[in-house]
């Protein structure tokens, strides 16, 4: 995996101050719906141009504060930009290829998936109560995995 | 089968284990098990809400630098006629809640007078439509606690959510989870006001549509819950729609008063829960204000 360049490090925290800051510029109601998630599109450069150097983690630290500094329950902008770092990890070479209205669209989808993920943190309020149930089966379904391909058997061995 | 993505497997690890941290952080969070997390978190976004602000205090001072003199002599002419008609009328104001200390007293009902309030500036608005929140530069060093009432000037804004040492979140009355008892000043019909995540508009959902509401009526605190004291402003009805007209239900909402989504002070209220004794006598009027704070 590829090292971040000193150089760039100074350049990069910089450039997160600077979007966290803009996140929470006094706007008047009407014009801040327009009002993008700059940290989003820094943490997409960022990820795109460091190929490999900065990705998942750095995502997670800097949705934290970002949770912090908006007044968000603490994780759900961490889980957004997790996810959405992992994504574009993914999919880097395919972005960067894509000309520039393509890429957009792109950034588009990840910008419209975080603010769902944040979206559907901000509803799930039982999550730790009763409802931690609900989540078991898929975990259970996770274990069967395993037993149900040695049972088909030799799908497993044959390569 | 042979996992085909080997390579890409730290990558999905990773994001197992900052989805996993986000998950557990959320849910602790939500069943209030860590509230001292977010202090030293505010050591960092501190000095960024007081960065964004700073260009606002600029302004505003330069604003202040900038006036000519004739529009300080009109603004000061303007003012003291507007002090002085303030004046007549808390005089009166004042012999006013002086009778109604005594009349409740004389019903054997107490009654809470003596608000004191702190100013606080606000650092960031965060209007989302499911979080209407604004940040405060004061918290628990300045005696801030969770679920004090806010207002503005023209009425009320919110409560505070969460406080560290020297900021603290509010949730607005609009936030679509809050709730705020009010009651009609015209006629006193008591009811909830519901946020709608609309910076502009609260919902009355639990009026009945035959119930006696004009458009123009001012919705105040009632009081009740004991969060917001009674008798601040809060909202004013809005054109009723037409199926209300015609007596065959449908919504009713308000506007609020106060200035939700601008930059300016709010006052930080420590309403006083003592009641007043049934005849109060031996005390001067303005000494209850002293132990305002508790």
């Amino acid at each position: 995996m590829a090292e971040i360049k000193s150089n760039t490090l100074p350049w990069m925290v910089l450039s997160f101050l600077a979007a966290l800051s803009l996140r929470i510029l006094p706007i008047a109601y009407p014009w801040s719906v327009l009002n993008p998630d700059w940290v989003a599109l820094v943490l997409i450069y960022w990820v795109l141009t460091s190929q490999g150097g900065v990705g998942v983690g750095l995502g997670w630290f800097v949705g934290i504060i970002s949770d912090a500094l908006t007044g968000h329950l603490l994780g759900q902008e961490a889980l957004a930009y997790s996810v959405l770092a992992y994504l574009v990890l993914r999919w880097d070479k395919q972005i960067r290829f894509h000309s520039l209205p393509q890429q957009s669209l792109s950034i588009l989808g990840l910008l419209l998936l975080e603010q769902i993920l944040v979206f559907w943190t901000e509803r799930v309020a039982p999550l730790g109560e009763d409802l931690a149930l609900y989540w078991l089966s898929s975990f259970f379904g996770a274990f069967l995995w395993p037993i149900a391909i040695m049972l088909t058997n030799g799908t497993n061995s044959s390569r | 089968m042979k996992p085909l993505f080997s390579r890409g497997y730290s990558k999905t690890l990773r994001l197992m284990v900052c989805v996993t941290a986000s998950l557990i952080l959320l849910a602790l969070e939500q069943q209030g098990a860590i509230t001292k997390l977010r202090t030293p978190l505010a050591a960092i976004t501190y000095p960024l809400q007081r960065l964004v602000g700073f260009p606002v205090q600029v302004a505003q001072h330069s604003k202040n630098w900038l006036t000519s003199q004739s529009a300080l002599i009109e603004d000061n002419k303007k003012l003291r006629n507007e002090a002085l008609s303030l004046k007549g009328s808390q005089l009166r104001f004042e012999a006013l809640e002086q009778e109604n200390i005594r009349l409740r007293g004389l019903l054997e009902t107490s009654f809470k007078v003596g608000d004191q309030v702190l100013i606080a500036e606000p650092l960031s608005i965060t209007l989302d439509p499911f979080e209407h929140l604004v940040a405060v530069n004061k918290g628990t060093r300045f005696g801030v606690y969770v679920g004090q009432a806010v207002l503005d000037s023209n009425g009320i804004v919110g409560q505070v959510l969460r406080v560290t040492p020297y900021s603290a979140d509010i949730v607005m009355i609009t936030d679509p989870s809050h709730a705020i008892p009010v009651q009609i000043n015209r006629n006193g019909l008591r009811t909830i006001a519901v946020g709608t995540g609309v910076p502009d508009r609260l919902d009355l959902p639990y009026l009945p549509g035959n119930s006696d509401v004009k458009e123009g009526d001012l919705l105040v605190t009632s009081g009740l819950g004991g969060v917001f004291p009674p008798g601040y402003p809060v909202a004013k009805i809005e054109a009723l729609d037409k199926d209300l007209k015609n007596g065959i239900g449908g919504r009713i909402s308000a506007k609020p008063v106060a200035m939700l989504d601008r930059n300016h002070e709010l006052l930080l209220v420590w309403s006083n829960n003592k009641p007043i004794p049934r005849v109060p006598v031996e005390e001067a009027p303005g000494a209850s204000l002293d132990h305002g704070r508790n």
